[in-house]
């Protein structure tokens, strides 16, 4: 049960956007990503979730090798991606929003829809409150949720999540730090790009600080020594 | 001229604008779940059309049967040509996928037209049915024309339903305002888009049917047709029903006001005329919705 990404390399046209990027996780385990804007960040994330098509090397999720596969298929074996701009159904209710997050799960029923969508109207009373409004009706951080929300009734094994918290109030941003604590306890794999790299580190366990396409730094969230080798690794 | 020639006019016009409304649903369909302009899109109904006459003609089948029987079958012709033709293209870059969908679609036009007419004569063709008429004063409604109306709003109210009460639905609408959103929640787009094909493809063939009961067809027509419905999904938006019956009715009864008063050489240009003026003066779009 781990999420293997060996030897990594994508070009956009002639430019080497990823340069050979290893990485491990599992399951239960947040992983912080951090760099520099136009490092490459994004690009990996969109690699996984099957966006951007690697030149090289493999992407596996207990061992099921993800090249090839399109962004949907990624996504129905258990990968739920958070894109920076949240990609909300602007002209659909918070609750069809919701409905098209269940299409992620392969085995469906009637009965087990309405649990999950009960479920997450009790752990988001906003979105409850929220549920026939339609989504560009929504603030910033009721979008944040709901598209956190969407991934989560799918009941994803690994979670990639790009810059939630961007622009967002404090309290908010709490809240989504919670949220992603919460999928970690379900033992959800979570990989995380984020600016806000102090909350990133809180909930983080592991971090890859990455450079130009590369892994320059891994080290372990917990440990205060690891922090300042990450702040010298990723600054100027 | 009397009133009641004008309102003769005007009861043809909502049901010919109510047919064009059914073209313009399908059509819209497509390019908001496929984004693909399908030209050959008009020609389904002519192609049915005529099917369906000579089936009346020579078997005196019942215009339901017929339905029954051809509609169903554009469904799988429609997904197949989709499958076949149109998918192989979106691995081409956006440049040759675009041309290559105009030329597909076009193709289909030329050839589907050209097959019939060689098949089954360039003649214009109908079913004429003997039914009852009603007369309101000196406007005749002819049984025949009433059922037409009834199907438009029942095939209105059943697009309508599927839309926002099944999954296929939520899904088309999902794909139609956010097609990478779609998939990023698993949406299985190759199955939408292929069911969207031949479900865009029955509705034409289901007002051709219908459009054959009233009005001429000929082998030639789905051009003009595929215009109408551009015009109509360019002034109705896409993806949005009552937007479309709205100008496809409107444009129905301006075709025929336009034939009544300077002659029916005009009526065909009166879409292309009206659509023109419409983006001149409202080249912001209208908002139908509520925002």
């Amino acid at each position: 049960m781990t999420l293997r990404i060996d030897n990594l390399h994508v070009h956009y046209g002639l430019s080497h956007v990823i340069q050979g990027i290893t990485l491990e996780a599992k399951p239960g385990e947040v992983v912080g990503i951090f760099g520099r804007n136009g490092v490459g960040k994004t690009t990996l994330m969109k690699t996984v979730a099957g966006w951007v098509q690697p030149s090289d090397g493999a992407i596996a999720l207990d061992g099921q090798p993800f090249v090839g596969l399109t962004p949907d298929q990624i996504c129905r074996h258990g990968v739920g991606f958070v894109p920076e701009d949240r990609r909300i159904f602007p002209g659909l209710t918070v609750e069809e929003n919701l409905k098209l997050g269940l299409m992620q799960r392969n085995q469906r029923s009637r009965a087990g829809d309405r649990d999950a969508v009960a479920r997450i109207y009790e752990r988001f009373p906003r979105l409850a409150e929220r549920r026939l409004q339609t989504g560009t009706t929504l603030s910033g951080g009721e979008q944040q949720m709901l598209a956190m929300a969407r991934v989560m009734i799918g009941e994803p094994r690994l979670v990639l999540i790009d810059e939630p918290t961007e622009g967002l109030a404090p309290m908010i941003v709490a809240e989504i730090f919670a949220i992603i604590r919460e999928m970690k306890a379900n033992g959800i794999i979570v990989v995380l790009v984020e600016q806000n790299i102090a909350g990133a580190l809180a909930v983080s366990d592991r971090f890859y600080a990455i450079e130009r396409g590369h892994v320059v730094l891994t080290g372990d969230a917990g440990v205060q020594q690891a922090h300042d080798d990450l702040m010298r690794a990723i600054s100027v | 001229m009397s009133v009641d020639v004008v309102l003769q006019v005007v009861v043809g016009g909502v049901l010919l604008g109510g047919l064009y409304a059914l073209v313009a649903f399908g059509l819209s369909l497509i390019y908001g779940v496929v984004r693909i302009l399908n030209f050959a899109h008009g020609t389904i109904l002519a192609v049915v059309g005529v099917m369906a006459s000579v089936m009346f003609a020579s078997w005196q089948l019942s215009p339901v049967l017929i339905a029954l029987i051809l509609v169903p079958g554009v469904f799988v012709i429609g997904a197949l040509f989709y499958r076949g033709l149109l998918r192989p293209l979106e691995r081409r870059s956006p440049l040759e996928a675009t041309i290559g969908t105009v030329l597909v679609t076009v193709g289909a036009l030329l050839i589907l037209s050209d097959v019939t007419a060689v098949l089954a004569g360039p003649m214009q063709r109908n079913i004429l049915l003997r039914a009852p008429v009603i007369e309101v004063g000196d406007i005749i409604i002819s049984i025949t024309q009433l059922a037409i109306l009834a199907a438009i709003v029942v095939l209105t109210l059943a697009i309508h339903v599927i839309l926002k009460t099944t999954w296929f639905g939520l899904a088309v609408r999902a794909v139609t305002q956010e097609p990478v959103a779609a998939e990023l929640c698993g949406a299985r787009s190759l199955g939408i888009k292929t069911l969207t094909f031949g479900v865009g493809s029955a509705t034409v063939a289901m007002a051709a049917v219908l459009y054959v009961l009233t009005f001429p067809v000929d082998p030639y027509m789905g051009f003009g047709l595929t215009v109408k419905a551009f015009t109509i999904i360019v002034v109705g938006g896409i993806g949005n029903l009552p937007g479309a019956l709205i100008v496809g009715v409107l444009l129905g009864v301006a075709e025929g006001l336009v034939g009544l008063f300077w002659g029916p050489e005009w009526s065909p240009a009166i879409s292309v005329v009206l659509l023109l003026l419409i983006l001149v003066a409202f080249p912001a779009g209208f908002r139908w919705r509520r925002a």
